[in-house]
């Protein structure tokens, strides 16, 4: 019971060297961070939801990254309407995506891992701006 | 001689009582008593349970609200979301306020920052309050091009992260990187965006993940502040930009709501922004959802929902003035 409690605290609590900076690489030198670093331990069909509001007649870019370099994250936003605005599963769970917002609109995104590939891990979430 | 009547202050009319009643006299003042006070009852008896039944709704509202930030979804149906940590709430980031107001062409005025005098934030929670807050501060003078401030106000954040070890984010080369670009913006923003996630991450893998959320509430303050301390010009886009924010802070109750309790300064910081989320009520949303065009060659989704807000000038001001309060709280930091 404590060693995998003790594999739980540790890897939640551990950041994998190097993923940040590749997640960061989608920013390129166009997008500007929100500051926020959002993450979560999934496993199985388990669920991350992310609450934010994107601003009117802003653009931004999502990246969702995983602990590992075959990791593949499937996520998809909704509105607080729960009606579907995005979803990287119909363009290959692409790890970024950019959407622009025409009005200022609070959104949920899901974020879960594909488990045909793994079964467990930690998701990363970005999100940045356009100046 | 005793000098006062039955009709004095009550001190006088009972000492009146006792040194003058006969049998006689007693009965007449205790009818003359019981009639008055029957009266005065009948007419503050409406007035009582009025502000009785104000003083209950208010309460319910507030019992409300914190009731909101605090519970966690206990609906089965939710039961497979994973809220690590009650991490999972956005802020807007306070650049992006600060792009706002430059944008509303509003002149300089850096009278409204935050002082460079650091030396009162003796506590973690005021340091990295204020971390947030010089954050924001910084985008400010970095989109107006202030050079000498952008130095002066970069030092500061530079002397809070050292004192909060945060010197894994704020390290030597992005030192170097910001203080070499300083007067380009947009590579400040960036660099100074990536050096804030930096920090947040640091702050959560080393469990201070209250200290994160205080940079963020110092940030979405300070910028809360300064959209609503610029001007007395009240155009619709202020009214607009500050009324969308009504989410942006239930979302940044949810995230305080676990530390509430660490101690009297957090308590304080959550107390006031649950009043400030009364305040809050006011302002109505109103939302249509309209499908979202994708264009998968340039990897971009345009969402066209339809937001719109109400809120009237009396709660504006109010909200003005509650985020004075709250800013005024974490700037002037803790006595020695």
């Amino acid at each position: 019971m404590i060693i995998p409690l003790f594999f739980i605290v540790t890897l939640s609590s551990a950041q994998p060297a190097g993923i940040m900076e590749t997640c960061q690489n989608y920013f390129k030198d166009k997008y500007i961070s929100d500051g926020q670093q959002y993450r979560a331990l999934l496993a199985g069909e388990e669920v991350a939801e992310f609450h934010a509001t994107f601003y009117k007649d802003n653009r931004y870019r999502l990246v969702a990254c995983g602990a590992r370099d075959n990791q593949t994250i499937v996520f998809n936003v909704y509105d607080k309407e729960r009606n579907l605005l995005f979803s990287n599963k119909d363009y290959d769970n692409t790890p970024y995506w950019d959407l622009y917002f025409s009005s200022t609109t609070d959104c949920i995104i899901e974020a879960r891992l594909d488990t045909n590939i793994q079964s467990s891990g930690i998701v990363y979430l970005l999100i940045g701006f356009e100046h | 001689m005793f000098m006062c009547s039955y009709q004095g202050n009550l001190p006088c009319r009972i000492t009146f009582f006792l040194l003058n009643c006969t049998k006689y006299t007693c009965k007449i003042i205790i009818m003359v008593y019981i009639k008055r006070c029957f009266i005065v009852l009948l007419m503050v008896l409406p007035f009582i349970l009025f502000f009785s039944s104000c003083k209950n709704g208010q309460k319910t509202k507030d019992d409300a609200i914190k009731q909101k930030v605090i519970t966690q979804s206990s609906d089965s149906s939710q039961s497979r979301i994973v809220k690590l940590n009650n991490k999972l709430f956005s802020v807007p980031s306070p650049y992006q306020a600060a792009i706002f107001i430059n944008e509303q062409e509003l002149p300089y005025n850096s009278e409204v920052l935050n002082d460079l005098q650091t030396s009162h934030y003796n506590s973690t929670f005021f340091r990295s309050a204020n971390l947030g807050v010089y954050g924001a501060d910084m985008a400010y003078i970095t989109l107006y091009e202030q050079s000498p401030d952008a130095m002066n106000y970069f030092s500061v954040i530079k002397g809070l992260a050292e004192k909060l070890q945060l010197m894994g984010a704020f390290n030597k080369s992005t030192i170097e990187r910001i203080e070499n670009n300083i007067g380009n913006q947009d590579s400040i923003l960036q660099i100074l965006g990536n050096t804030y996630r930096s920090a947040d991450g640091y702050f959560k893998d080393n469990d201070q993940e209250h200290l994160a959320c205080v940079v963020i509430s110092g940030g979405w303050i300070e910028s809360m502040y300064l959209m609503t301390h610029l001007g007395e010009k009240v155009n619709d886009a202020l009214i607009q930009r500050v009324g969308e924010n009504k989410i942006p802070l239930d979302n940044l109750l949810e995230l305080l709501a676990p530390y509430s309790n660490r101690d009297q300064d957090y308590e304080k910081l959550v107390g006031k922004l649950l009043n400030l989320a009364n305040i809050y009520e006011r302002v109505s949303i109103d939302y249509a959802y309209i499908k979202s065009e994708t264009d998968p060659d340039n990897k971009l989704t345009k969402v066209q929902t339809r937001t719109n807000v109400t809120m009237d000038k009396a709660t504006l001001h109010e909200i003005k003035k509650k985020i004075g309060e709250i800013r005024a709280f974490i700037v002037k930091g803790e006595a020695v």
